[in-house]
């Protein structure tokens, strides 16, 4: 079960940040503005600022199931007012042939739900608001988000993302910034802040080297968060462990609340901490990008439906499926040749064919899946392996065989002549963050 | 149908309009000799016309429309309500597991029962193998590295559920905003799983009528859980079987006994993962 904040919430019955106990997961972490830590001479119960994981008492299936059974069995004999204080404390709520009360399904919340990481850190979450905060301290020292905003402008991004708008650099506008500020906490979508958080990383480091501040703490803290997410897109390589993820989170979030201390905790920094166990479970953690693309769909098509009072679900929905089996129809995962183009240069087959004398077959095209993970387009720059295993940058032509992929480029100089011939040209590097 | 694949962006009406202009360009004359004596101008003129007098539609769909109308010719229908029925034709194949559509009743606050529509996972599934090519091969290939599902390994379900806005979020009406729940298969692997493609769509209910239903969207999940795993056809008994072009792989649900273990006071049914 995987999906927003919000979405688990009503799912799972739980209340949320409006409860005492904020986490679904956790029986005795208390929300800031809880009194009863005070009141606890046991120390039984945590703040939801604690980053110590062993202090956490874990809920497990059985225990949210039996809360859920004796909020129903409560709900008949108490008053309203009690009611609200009971669920409140508790952090669930009594609804009525919810999901946890199903008799048939046997529903388990504590091993199925999973946070998502973008919703955690991308969205209004953890990431930006350490990069505010970070910002706030930078721009004592006289480092402003203009002087980000140049440095981003000459950062070049692959295609794929330039197209669709998510590289975050026409962000950086006077009265964004202003609202930055005065918020601290900067303000962008998900795609863009994975595009841009390590050329942030790396415009801190340039900064602190010219200024002589090496151990600055709180760009050590923007360092540990960028550390986190790194750890988080491995794992769809295999590369990432549960154990080394929660050792970037903890520490990401032990110098945050060293540095910043607690004013801009928010729940999601305790989400976090869940992540590392919640990948050892699953093995793996699927981020909602693609559930938030798939989204366009469905909103393109529902653009076009205005009348709602007759069969509005009806109709959305046989338009999805029938627009998915035609999407079906032309699908393939393996590596390929995207935008394949019907007639190439014999120059460029010719060089290719040099450079590859056991390829089978040669395809050319202007955008490939490469891999498993990654898309290219002309223009781009890869690192190829050609025959011996050396590293080299060149722009892209690119050619797809089995088991492995082999990458290979020359940029047309005429590359707005798209159906004239393909000249050969030097090959131009560009500062990537790739 | 064919018409559907390059022209997402156009409405039915609009459709519906343009078939029946091409149906009549047919009948007074063959447009490719039409084509071959008219100047660009006059051509121009005649597909500004033509864009007048039909509703609403972007360019690329228009564009898409006349390019398949060169290639190809259109097909004989052209009222609203056979763009409807092509529409429908998919939600109404009927599969071994029964249609794709069905409508789950759900009891609102005020007592009555509404019927909520869903696309059934089983039948989608069948269908999606049995039209996608490109779909079952992947299954296939999928079953050779991770193995095929089993009754001992069942491969994971993954559930994903928000709330879309189709209009725009700064107005005040937000009356088409809907819950939207998707699923997929975990063994797709998270590569795979970055494709929209491989998620299917459970179901598209306004939020407006979630919040009438007894127990909102956890009762909705519910329901659709029931319908998935205890409808019908449910995987617990014999699986469900599908083709994949030669070779046949069954679908189960997990039938441990996990959660008697972990509570041996609570049930003593198997529990679903």
């Amino acid at each position: 079960m995987i999906g927003d904040e919000l979405a688990l919430q009503q799912l799972n019955c739980h209340r949320g940040a409006s409860a005492e106990v904020p986490c679904m997961f956790c029986m005795n972490v208390k929300s800031k503005r809880s009194i009863d830590v005070l009141h606890d001479r046991a120390g039984y119960f945590v703040l939801v600022t604690c980053v110590d994981c062993e202090k956490f008492k874990f809920h497990s299936d059985v225990t949210i199931r039996k809360i859920a059974f004796d909020l129903r069995d409560r709900s008949s004999v108490e008053t309203k007012e009690g009611m609200k204080t009971l669920q409140k404390q508790l952090g669930y709520s009594y609804i009525p042939n919810s999901l946890l009360l199903c008799p048939v399904l046997k529903y388990k919340p504590a091993t199925l739900t999973v946070y998502d990481w973008m919703h955690c850190f991308l969205v209004d979450g953890v990431f930006n608001i350490t990069v505010g905060q970070t910002m706030a301290v930078a721009h004592k020292l006289g480092v402003s988000y203009k002087n980000m905003a140049s440095f981003v402008a000459t950062w070049s991004w692959p295609r794929r993302l330039t197209q669709k708008g998510a590289i975050g650099k026409d962000l950086f506008k006077p009265s964004r910034i202003a609202t930055w500020r005065k918020e601290q906490k900067f303000k962008c979508s998900a795609s863009e802040a994975l595009s841009l958080y390590p050329v942030m990383a790396a415009f801190l480091q340039m900064e602190s080297t010219r200024l002589g501040l090496a151990e600055n703490p709180a760009f050590a803290v923007l360092y540990l968060c960028c550390d986190v997410l790194d750890h988080l897109l491995c794992i769809p390589r295999g590369t990432c462990t549960p154990e080394g993820l929660a050792e970037a989170i903890v520490s990401f979030l032990r110098l945050y609340k060293l540095v910043f201390g607690e004013k801009h905790w928010t729940p999601k920094f305790h989400s976090i901490l869940h992540l590392p166990r919640m990948l050892a479970e699953h093995k793996v953690i699927i981020p909602c990008f693609v559930a938030e693309r798939k989204h366009k769909e469905g909103k393109r098509i529902a653009g076009y439906l205005h009348n709602t009072s007759v069969d509005f679900e009806r109709s959305l929905l046989e338009d999805i499926t029938s627009n998915h089996l035609h999407a079906l129809r032309d699908f393939v995962v393996k590596p390929r040749i995207c935008s394949g183009i019907a007639r190439c240069s014999e120059t460029l087959l010719a060089q290719l064919q040099a450079s590859f004398p056991d390829a089978i077959s040669l395809q050319v095209g202007k955008r490939a899946k490469f891999n498993q993970f990654n898309e290219t387009e002309v223009g781009d720059i890869v690192l190829a392996q050609i025959g011996e295993p050396r590293r080299g940058c060149r722009n892209l032509w690119c050619d797809c065989r089995r088991r492995r992929s082999v990458l290979f480029g020359q940029q047309a100089e005429t590359h707005q002549q798209r159906k004239a011939t393909f000249q050969v040209a030097a090959c131009r590097a560009r500062a990537s963050p790739a | 149908m064919r018409l559907c694949i390059g022209l997402q962006h156009a409405c039915p009406m609009a459709l519906s309009l343009l078939a029946l202009v091409a149906s009549v360009v047919v009948a007074v004359g063959h447009p490719t000799m039409m084509a071959a004596v008219e100047t660009r101008p006059a051509k121009m003129a005649r597909l500004s016309r033509l864009r007048g007098t039909l509703p609403q539609m972007s360019q690329t769909a228009l564009a898409a429309l006349l390019a398949a109308a060169k290639e190809a010719p259109l097909p004989d229908v052209s009222r609203r309500a056979d763009v409807r029925e092509a529409k429908q034709l998919a939600a109404r194949t009927l599969t071994p597991y029964g249609p794709v559509h069905a409508q789950l009743p759900m009891l609102c606050h005020s007592g009555a029962v509404k019927l909520v529509e869903v696309q059934s996972p089983w039948p989608m599934l069948h269908l999606a193998c049995q039209t996608s090519e490109g779909f079952s091969s992947f299954i296939s290939d999928l079953c050779g590295n991770v193995g095929a599902p089993t009754i001992q390994s069942p491969w994971g379900l993954i559930m994903y559920s928000d709330e879309v806005d189709p209009g725009d979020p700064l107005m005040g009406k937000h009356g088409r905003k809907y819950q939207a729940v998707y699923w997929s298969i975990l063994e797709f692997g998270a590569s795979a799983l970055s494709e929209e493609e491989l998620w299917f769509t459970f179901c598209t209910v306004r939020s407006v009528v979630v919040r009438q239903m007894v127990g909102g969207m956890s009762a909705l999940m519910a329901c659709l859980l029931r319908h998935m795993f205890h409808g019908v056809h449910s995987p617990s008994d014999a699986g469900i079987l599908i083709d994949l072009g030669g070779l046949q792989i069954r679908f189960f649900r997990i039938a441990t006994n996990d959660w008697r273990r972990a509570s041996p006071a609570t049930t003593q049914l198997p529990s679903w993962c």
